[in-house]
């Protein structure tokens, strides 16, 4: 009995030895339980292009980047229209160093907003790697590799802003020792932008809309979006005939037109209208969900308390902004919302010092209809404006006049009459060319107010200094130290930028 | 049973025997016992034999292999005797011998029921006379001790105790008893004619003695050449800590352990150094009588037996992926021989914070902020209206309180030959210093063994735990209490709503506010099932094969209520609803853990002459998988709220919005296969040699790239150099061994990701076109096709030896770890990740441990024990550097330990415009003045720019200590415990580089800021503007250097004697105060900080914690 036992046991534990090892190369194959991309046809590359879409809307992604405070800082607190905001003993430091000038090696701000820069180009590379790899030609992978070469392009057109000579990534990294590279001149990241934006003006379709005309993916990027970039990039360098070239195309595309109510465009119903060109999409359907929204409005709401409790107050309209508009010019209502006055919607916002400025940023107000079919009391579902028509106008305005003659001193004459006409203004006729390029300037001021235009504009007109040199601005704060995590990381081959 | 008959022995006769044969003799005795129970009677079995021309000696050991008869002779009585030849079938055993030993001279006689004693005929007849003896053999705590051996000493005659202690023996009436059982002392005693003999054992304190855990087996400590440390159960079960390990701190060298105070969590547990820089990496295998598991939180440290530390690479490797990191094995408790016994213990213990960090006061607060408005230049009605804001609150005390724990053990236990039973059952209830944090818990440990005949065993264990977790964002809001103003108030009585906090709420909420709201609104149960079954067979003499199976299934049941939520905000004198809390939501969720194990171990153990061999080979699987099931609804935007009642809890409640229902998943699994050997060998027990190799297949890598595979193995070698003659001569060393060991062991690092091989799809976004949202396939980080397991290289050379008459043991030894191809997750710049092996990391340092007994008087015995570790980490060569946050200053940097700390080394404060100019000029960036930290010019170049920045801290100690004084009087026992921890830098982040997103409070030590010329030169001016003081430097660091009362007891065992009337055997009072005093440097909650293996010691104002009283009883039945 005992034997009998013992050898029962011994049996079976030797069968069931047998049987694992014969059974253990199907015992270990483990692939994951949820797609990766090699389940997915082409890579996932379409998937791979939405994500870079969705990049933005990503916090351990390109969100600080590009809608953020980070983005604000950098964008938007250094222009004459907007600065840090909220109370003043809050974030005090971002007011130094980018209101007054006093820039920072090694400031939160400006490593995230290179390294979430950086991490769209990587993300836009892996794609282009993918598109290379299996060799994909068909209509619609190059319509895909178009979109990551747009959103390279628009990467870079923030970093040569911001930094200057940057390194030049445009190839997947595999090693992270590839990431180690120097910096490059400017014209090689300008050379970049153009050729990307190239290849999206060549690859991508005029628009998504289906047979009904309407459009199947709302504010996916167009031929058009790449035409305007390209305009604006070439407008940076002053190449004043190629970016009109590409702004008549655009205005003679017929595709867009502005809208008739400035103040529209700060609302859902304006979101990816006729206006847009490119817009950071964010959104939030009924009683909350999905919540598939970005804190662009929630951190420039109103800094109130209870009701008022509407954002942290970041981003705030200037009293220089405030006072720079012309009389009548509806922008200035649509931009600025006044602390103690009517928001436009019948309710008071309080009174200064109640809440701790005397201007808020009006272009991100929720509006009460959306506050009440969301929920939510602070606006994180509002688009975040990039390109729209008004700056192809302009654009195309400004580049005219510098381009001089007649014809393209009427043409110029008109757009910004549509843009001042759509403001409530009177039309203006053409005297000098400076005085053209005067008013063009006051146009770009008031109509992009608060969206992180004015800065940047002040630096290629060469007018940074006399508007913001008593804030601290000198030739050295042009382009901003690149962050010293970054040197860090390179181990010595990243140098920092002259006067830092 | 049957009785011994009576037989004359001579001692002188039998005197004189080999060393061999005493162990042979054993192996006979043990035999004897046995069948003192089984063998049916005498002369029942019959032999057949046939041998020719043999000596007596080998017929008769020919018959002992056949039979259960045993011999009992000397080799002198039948030296010399001639040959002999049998042939006979069925015989019984008188007709063998009395033809073998026709004519020899020699007698025999048949005592019980198989043992014979042969004996010379004349010397027969000059014998002693024989008594019986009769006796009981109980521990030093009155335990009784079944299975004690009990010989007459210099003979193979004895017989070993039954279940309850007694035993029976006829001996000559001057016979010497040895009295021996392993883990005791050896005792002789002389009958000196007495019939009745009461004896108690003493344990043996001699450390090499114990029979420790390896893997998959057990072994004595002496034939071991690596280093493990065993710790008894006791020192954990009546210790306030609901996860045992977090009671071993101090305890055992090499081992750090870094507690949170929160209840029932992990701490922080790494042996001998920093080993994997992935999070969780540096975690060591928990073995749980036999399963594989990475943490031990279903047990009850009550049913603990036995907790053993294996730290060394020749008793690591055979844990081959998982080994690198040190073990902890733990044996449960099992029933032992005995009748049935009833444990009952209760404990009650109160639990206090101490060492609260210093912020100021209401008062103090309005002064600095004041101070640092006019600093930022803020003037006239910009400045912070204070009116409305009167309060002067203590948020830390406001969210704290005493909290208590009860602690019920019952456990029974039974035993016979046959089976072994063990049933225990826990309840604990313990509080966390947060208000409202209570950690509720039942567990049960279940456990049987059955012996089929005398060579099978069968049995189970199951271990059983539910608990209801503490509300898990307590810790978290009491973080934020350390940063809300003081004259915020917390509740307002009048409008009965707690209030809004003032300036900070774009950023924060009222943390009470929370807490006292939301801790009852969370419903999260833990439920979990160890369990294995177990197969033990042993044949062939000397092999034995054990099969085990085993499962470890888990889950965790979630669901909350977000309910409509009010605040006051005194500003406008109005109460109203918080924009996060509008709307009335639900969350439930439930995940899932499931781990199968089996192991199928044969072992053959045998010793050949001076040879002893235990050689070990085995098969393992082990698979375990995950999944997670998440979802959540709102109320309607026009409908009723979903009821504050726990009814409606659930996704489908009836009052939701249906189109709000969110849900998702999680899931994951693994295998891994494994082969393992070892061989244990040693010569004369003076020379030993372990071996061991372990290769293990994981489906971590994937199959097409063909490393799925990897080998791990050691080698050791240990020299008894006091069994040696030469070492004879010497009086200093009692006991003298020297060992070393190198070996190859694995790091089960994937860096957190279930599939390291196919990069996960980030989840964290969708891509939205207007109201259109599409899924993205982005994958989170760069695989590498080379991946594959880290490994450490690892060494170790040491001595343990006893002197002074063996009343002192210590332990030296040196350590040397290398981890070689870290796998890590490399941030290549910007955000683009790669996983991939990279450089190698380096771990070394001396491990003393000692301990002492001595008697101080009659009954008075002192132990003093200690242990003292240094630790040595260095990063190596590596390509690539991480941790270049500008917030946050842990590095890891070839050449520099892992996380050390870099920044600026503060020499002063700028005292004014004048000191600012006969500096060096700062290059940060920002301006700066009087009042700012000057930051020392390192390299001399006359600018003060990052290049001037270092290490300026390392969160590695140089060395931790430990020890424990223990003194017993009579039933009294006192014991002291003491911990430390010398030369680790930790980093205070609040009130340095935190990120100011709003105005926190300020810590007490603001109080010394500067504020004019000559005010201070280290607490810099106040103000958020000014940049460069933000900046990591030595103003946050502070000394790590701590020294800490861990543990103070008392407890007192009654006298079993006194006790016996009420039926109870034992019964023992204990006090006892844990983290009675730490005699601290720095300003943080506590100077104990765990973290990442990259990025610890960081002080971010967490983790109070807390001194904790307790009493407590012990009963058994």
């Amino acid at each position: 009995m005992k034997t009998y036992v013992k050898n029962l046991l011994l049996i079976t534990s030797l069968f069931t030895i047998g049987v694992l090892w014969g059974g253990c190369k199907k015992f270990l194959d483990r692939p994951p339980l949820q797609a990766s991309l090699e389940d997915l046809n082409q890579g996932g590359l379409e998937g791979q292009v939405f994500g870079l879409y969705g990049n933005f809307l990503d916090r351990n992604g390109a969100y600080h980047g590009f809608s953020s405070i980070p983005w604000f800082a950098l964008n938007s607190f250094r222009g004459d229209d907007a600065m840090k905001g909220s109370s003043a003993a809050d974030g005090a430091d971002w007011e130094t160093v980018y209101d007054n000038f006093q820039y920072q090696k090694a400031h939160w701000s400006s490593m995230m907003y290179w390294d979430q820069h950086y991490n769209m180009i990587n993300k836009a590379n892996t794609v282009l790697h993918t598109a290379d790899s299996l060799q994909l030609s068909d209509p619609a992978s190059l319509i895909n590799i178009a979109e990551a070469k747009f959103f390279r392009a628009l990467t870079y057109f923030d970093l040569v802003r911001v930094y200057g000579e940057v390194p030049k990534i445009d190839f997947k990294i595999s090693n992270p020792n590839d990431a180690k590279k120097p910096k490059v001149p400017v014209t090689q990241i300008w050379a970049l932008i153009d050729a990307d934006l190239n290849a999206g003006i060549a690859s991508l379709p005029p628009d998504w809309n289906n047979a009904t005309g309407n459009s199947r993916f709302p504010g996916r990027l167009t031929r058009y979006s790449a035409m305007a970039l390209a305009a604006k990039a070439k407008l940076y360098r002053s190449d004043w005939a190629g970016a009109l070239g590409l702004c008549q195309q655009i205005i003679s595309s017929g595709k867009y037109q502005l809208l008739s109510d400035y103040s529209t465009l700060f609302k859902v119903e304006g979101e990816n209208s006729k206006e847009s060109i490119f817009e950071i999409q964010a959104y939030v359907g009924p009683n909350g969900v999905p919540n598939s929204g970005h804190e662009y409005g929630v951190e420039q709401g109103v800094r109130g308390s209870g009701v008022w409790d509407l954002g942290w107050g970041w981003n705030a309209p200037e009293a220089g902004q405030e006072a720079s508009y012309a009389s009548g010019d509806r922008r200035k209502t649509a931009t600025i919302l006044y602390s103690g006055q009517d928001d436009g919607y019948g309710k008071t916002v309080p009174p200064f010092p109640t809440v701790p400025r005397l201007y808020w940023n009006k272009k991100v107000y929720p509006e009460p209809s959306i506050q009440a079919s969301t929920g939510r009391r602070q606006n994180n579902w509002l688009n975040h404006g990039v390109l729209r028509y008004a700056d192809v106008l302009l654009m195309a305005a400004e580049a005219a006049n510098e381009l001089g003659g007649a014809a393209n001193q009427a043409n110029a004459l008109t757009w910004v009459n549509m843009i001042r006409s759509r403001a409530g203004l009177s039309n203006l006729a053409f005297t000098t060319q400076a005085q053209l390029r005067a008013d063009i300037k006051q146009e770009r001021r008031s109509e992009f107010a608060m969206e992180g235009e004015r800065f940047f504009d002040l630096v290629r007109w060469d007018d940074a200094l006399s508007v913001l040199g008593g804030r601290g601005y000198t030739a050295c704060h042009k382009y901003y130290p690149l962050p010293q995590s970054a040197i860090d990381f390179s181990g010595g081959v990243l140098i920092q930028n002259p006067c830092w | 049973m049957k009785k011994i008959e009576t037989v004359a022995v001579s001692d002188k006769v039998l005197m004189y025997q080999k060393i061999a044969r005493i162990m042979k003799l054993t192996v006979a005795f043990m035999f004897f016992a046995c069948l003192q129970v089984s063998a049916e009677g005498w002369g029942q079995e019959r032999i057949t034999l046939k041998m020719n021309e043999t000596e007596i000696k080998k017929v008769l050991f020919a018959i002992e292999k056949k039979t259960n008869y045993r011999f009992l002779f000397t080799e002198k009585s039948i030296k010399g005797k001639p040959r002999v030849s049998v042939d006979v079938k069925e015989a019984t055993l008188q007709e063998v011998l009395d033809r073998i030993l026709a004519n020899t001279g020699i007698a025999y006689k048949i005592l019980g029921v198989s043992l014979v004693v042969l004996k010379e005929n004349n010397v027969a007849e000059t014998v002693m006379a024989d008594i019986k003896v009769t006796g009981r053999i109980v521990s030093n705590t009155g335990e009784p001790l079944p299975g004690v051996s009990v010989t007459v000493k210099g003979t193979r005659l004895g017989t070993t105790t039954d279940a309850n202690g007694n035993f029976t023996i006829t001996v000559p009436d001057d016979a010497v008893l040895v009295i021996s059982s392993v883990g005791y002392e050896s005792q002789e005693i002389s009958v000196k004619g007495r019939t009745s003999l009461s004896i108690s054992l003493k344990q043996s304190e001699k450390i090499q003695d114990a029979v420790v855990v390896i893997g998959y087996g057990t072994a004595v400590k002496r034939d071991l050449t690596g280093s493990i440390v065993k710790v008894s159960g006791k020192e954990v079960a009546d210790k306030p800590n609901v996860n045992p390990v977090a009671s071993l701190q101090g305890k055992v060298a090499g081992l750090s352990v870094v507690n949170s105070g929160t209840p029932g969590q992990e701490p922080d547990i790494r042996i001998r150094g920093t080993n994997s820089l992935s999070p969780g990496g540096t975690k060591p295998l928990y073995l749980v009588d036999g399963i594989f598991n990475d943490n031990i939180g279903f047990l009850n440290p009550n049913d603990i037996e036995s907790i053993e530390i294996l730290k060394d690479p020749s008793s690591l490797a055979i844990f081959g992926v998982r080994g690198a990191n040190g073990v902890i094995a733990i044996t449960t408790k099992k029933a032992k021989s005995g009748q049935i016994n009833i444990n009952f213990n209760t404990t009650f213990s109160s639990k206090k914070l101490v060492d609260k960090i210093e912020m100021v006061n209401a008062n103090e607060f309005k002064m600095l902020f004041d101070e640092e408005q006019a600093n930022l230049g803020i003037t006239g009605s910009s400045l912070f209206d204070y009116t409305p804001w009167t309060g002067n609150t203590d948020w830390v005390d406001e969210m704290t309180r005493t909290g208590t724990v009860i602690t019920n053990n019952l456990s029974l236990s039974s035993a016979t030959d046959k089976n072994k039973f063990y049933f225990g059952l826990g309840y604990t209830n313990e509080e966390g210093v947060i208000k409202h944090e209570q950690l509720r818990r039942i567990t049960f440990n279940l456990n049987d063994e059955v012996k089929l005949g005398k060579s099978v065993k069968l049995g189970f264990t199951l271990n059983g735990v539910r608990q209801r977790n503490p509300y898990s964002a307590a810790k978290g809001l009491l973080f934020d209490a350390r940063r809300v103003w003081p004259i915020t108030p917390v509740f307002n009585a009048g409008r009965n709503a707690y209030y809004n906090l003032a300036f900070q709420s774009g950023q924060m909420t009222n943390p009470v506010w929370r807490l006292e709201h939301d801790w009852n609104k969370e419903l999260v149960y833990e439920n979990r099932m160890v369990g294995s079954i177990y197969a033990d067979i042993s044949f062939l003499k000397y092999f034995n094969l054990r099969s085990a199976f085993y499962a470890d299934m888990s889950n965790v049941d979630g669901r909350s209520y977000r309910p409509i939520d009010s605040l006051f905000d005194p500003t406008s004198n109005s109460v109203f609803i918080h924009q996060s809390f509008n709307r009335t939501a639900v969350n439930q969720n439930n995940q899932r853990w499931n781990k199968f194990q089996q192991d199928h171990i044969l072992t053959f153990r045998k010793a050949l002459g001076d040879h002893g061999i235990t050689a070990l080979t085995g098969f393992t699987t082990y698979y375990n998988d995950y999944r997670g099931l998440f979802a959540s609804s709102k109320q309607s935007l026009t409908g009723l709220p979903i009821p504050d009642d726990k009814r409606f809890w659930y996704i489908n409640n009836g009052f939701d919005d249906i189109n709000t229902r969110i849900s998702s998943s999680s899931q994951s699994e693994r295998a891994t296969v494994s082969g393992l050997f070892r061989l244990l060998y040693n010569y004369k027990g003076k020379y030993m040699l372990n071996g061991s190799f372990r290769r293990d297949w994981s489906s971590a890598w994937r199959q097409d790239y063909g490393n799925q595979g990897q080998n791990f193995y050691s080698i050791g070698a240990a020299w008894e150099i006091s069994k040696e003659d030469f070492f004879q001569n010497q009086k200093i060393f009692d006991y003298l061994k020297l060992k070393g060991s190198w070996g190859v062991l694995g790091v089960q690092n994937t860096y957190g990701f279930a599939y390291p091989a196919y990069p996960a799809l980030s989840t964290s976004s969708s891509a939205v076109f207007g109201d259109l949202i599409v899924p993205v396939f982005v994958e989170t980080y760069l695989a590498d096709k080379n991946l594959h397991w880290e490994s450490v290289e690892g060494k170790e050379i040491g001595i343990e030896f006893d002197v002074l008459k063996r009343k002192l043991h210590g332990e030296i030894v040196y350590y040397h770890k290398k981890t070689k191809e870290l796998l890590a997750l490399i941030s290549a710049g910007a955000g683009q990740q790669t996983l991939t092996n990279i450089g190698n990391m380096e771990n070394k340092g001396i491990e003393l441990s000692a301990s002492y007994n001595q008697k101080l008087a009659k009954e008075l015995n002192l132990t003093v024990s200690g242990n003292f570790t240094t630790y040595n980490n260095k990063f190596l060569n590596s390509p690539f550097a991480t941790g270049f946050d500008e917030q946050f200053p842990s590095r890891v940097t070839a050449g520099y330990p892992v996380g050390a700390f870099w920044g600026y080394v503060v020499e002063g404060i700028y005292q004014s415009y004048t000191d600012k100019l006969a500096s060096p000029v700062m290059n940060l960036g920002s301006n700066y003045g009087p009042g700012d930290l000057k930051y020392k010019d390192l390299n001399g170049d006359g600018v003060v720019n990052t290049d001037d920045r270092q290490m300026i801290g390392n969160p590695t100690p140089d060395f931790t200590y430990g020890g424990n004084i223990t003194l017993r009087y009579k039933g009294f026992d006192f014991g002291i415990d003491m911990q430390g921890v010398h030369g680790n830098e930790i980093y205070r982040y609040w009130g340095s580089s935190e990120l100011p997103f709003t105005k926190f409070n300020y810590p007490k030590f603001k109080l010394n800021r500067w504020h004019g010329e000559g005010t201070s030169n280290w607490d810099p001016i106040l103000g958020d503007n000014h940049t460069t003081n933000r900046l990591p430097s030595t103003y946050g660091i502070e000394d790590g250097s701590y020294f800490r009362i861990r543990n103070i007891q008392i407890g007192y065992d009654f006298n079993p004697a006194m006790l016996k009337k009420a039926l109870i055997k034992s019964l023992r009072v204990f006090a006892n105060i844990q983290n009675l005093k730490t005699w601290k440097k720095n300003s943080g909650y506590s100077p104990e900080f765990g973290g990442s293996p990259t990025s610890f010691g960081v002080d971010v104002g967490h983790d109070p914690v807390p001194r904790i009283f307790s009493m407590g009883i012990n009963v058994n039945f």
